[in-house]
């Protein structure tokens, strides 16, 4: 069943998808990881799926989808998904939050500002 | 409230404010300003207004320290230049606190967290420059507000040079908010103008009516090209910048001769 919300996300499934994640630090990363995603803008709405969570901009098009996996997370960022970053590590995690927010502002750069 | 008409450079009122009150007794003391900028949602990039703003100050001779809370990304080490392992550490880590220098001019410091500011020693300051002292944050929630705003006077002595390590009311304070959020910036300056009467108020948002009836001495309306330059990392230096930094030292300066006029005649 998928679950659609606006608000921010419910801290239960988002605990529940990460631990599908083995290693704790890693699974820490994750929920880090989508907190932070999750502040950067009033209008993001959120998607929870049996295999991932969507974080999703309407007004700039921004998207970013991140599937936890047996010991990492996927992060996969815009709607082609045609970039991917694997995280497993505190390296990996600062690669992929850089990539993501700097994928943001370009989007929030070319958008109008909400009415 | 005055609302901005016609363009104003800081170059025009920088001579208002930059003297630093010495006299030839005593060791010269730098002129300085406590201004706190506070943003309302995510709609206004609260890293960018605080970089921006800095360099306003800094391209016309200032120094600068600023202290950001940082509750989202990007934060000032973004808008500076920082590596993402140094600009991103608050993300890994909510106490840890990082900082900062650009041009020698500002210096910076950015921590989740309020109570980790007590571990910041900053650099050396230009000799005789005079000195902004800018604390950017996200607008705390109502209920909260009280206690932040106490603690943050009393954190903002960490950027203080002179050795005093007093708490320090601000000398101007900005609320700033985009669409729905100007509400909330402007019931923000409503609060602030209860608990710090001396302040200057100033209220940016993007709609030019919103300034109205509203507590500020200022309204600026921001520009709808402002988030051309989100991205990029570096300082921002649109015209907008120059123009705030101008209203904020010339707000600050008549409520200071004003304060001063009252003194000599009371």
């Amino acid at each position: 069943m998928r679950q659609t919300r606006r608000s921010r996300s419910d801290a239960a499934g988002l605990f529940a998808l990460g631990s599908r994640i083995g290693p704790r630090d890693v699974r820490r990363l994750f929920v880090r990881f989508c907190h932070e995603v999750e502040r950067f803008s009033d209008g993001l709405e959120i998607e929870v799926a049996p295999f991932e969570l969507s974080l999703r901009e309407a007004s700039s098009g921004f998207f970013v989808a991140v599937s936890p996996l047996r010991e990492l997370f996927l992060v996969s960022i815009g709607e082609s998904r045609s970039c991917d970053v694997r995280v497993s590590s505190a390296e990996s995690f600062v690669s992929a939050l850089d990539l993501t927010l700097a994928r943001y502002l370009a989007a929030a750069s070319k958008a109008s500002p909400p009415a | 409230m005055t609302e901005r008409r016609s363009p104003r450079t800081l170059r025009d009122v920088s001579h208002l404010f930059l003297s630093s009150g010495a006299s030839a007794h005593c060791e010269p003391r730098r002129g300085s300003a406590s201004i706190w900028l506070a943003v309302a949602g995510a709609s206004m990039n609260r890293a960018h207004l605080a970089a921006g703003t800095a360099t306003a100050f800094a391209r016309e001779g200032m120094c600068v320290s600023i202290l950001e809370l940082s509750g989202s990304l990007p934060n000032v080490g973004y808008y500076f230049g920082m590596e993402p392992a140094g600009y991103l550490a608050p993300a890994i880590d909510r106490t840890a606190l990082v900082s900062g220098t650009w041009n020698e001019a500002v210096r910076y410091c950015f921590s989740e967290d309020l109570a980790s500011f007590e571990r910041y020693r900053g650099e050396a300051l230009p000799p005789g420059a005079p000195h902004a002292l800018l604390a950017a944050f996200p607008c705390p929630r109502e209920r909260d507000a009280a206690r932040f705003l106490e603690a943050l006077s009393g954190t903002m002595s960490v950027l203080d040079d002179d050795g005093l390590r007093a708490g320090r009311a601000p000398d101007a304070i900005v609320a700033a908010g985009c669409g729905e959020n100007a509400g909330r910036a402007r019931a923000f300056l409503a609060g602030v103008r209860d608990a710090f009467p001396n302040a200057a108020v100033v209220l940016v948002t993007d709609d030019p009516g919103s300034g109205r009836g509203s507590e500020a001495d200022e309204h600026l309306t921001v520009p709808g090209d402002l988030r051309s330059s989100w991205v990029r990392r570096m300082p921002p230096a649109e015209a907008f910048f120059g123009e705030l930094a101008a209203g904020l030292l010339l707000v600050v300066s008549q409520r200071r001769r004003k304060a001063m006029h009252h003194a000599a005649n009371a």
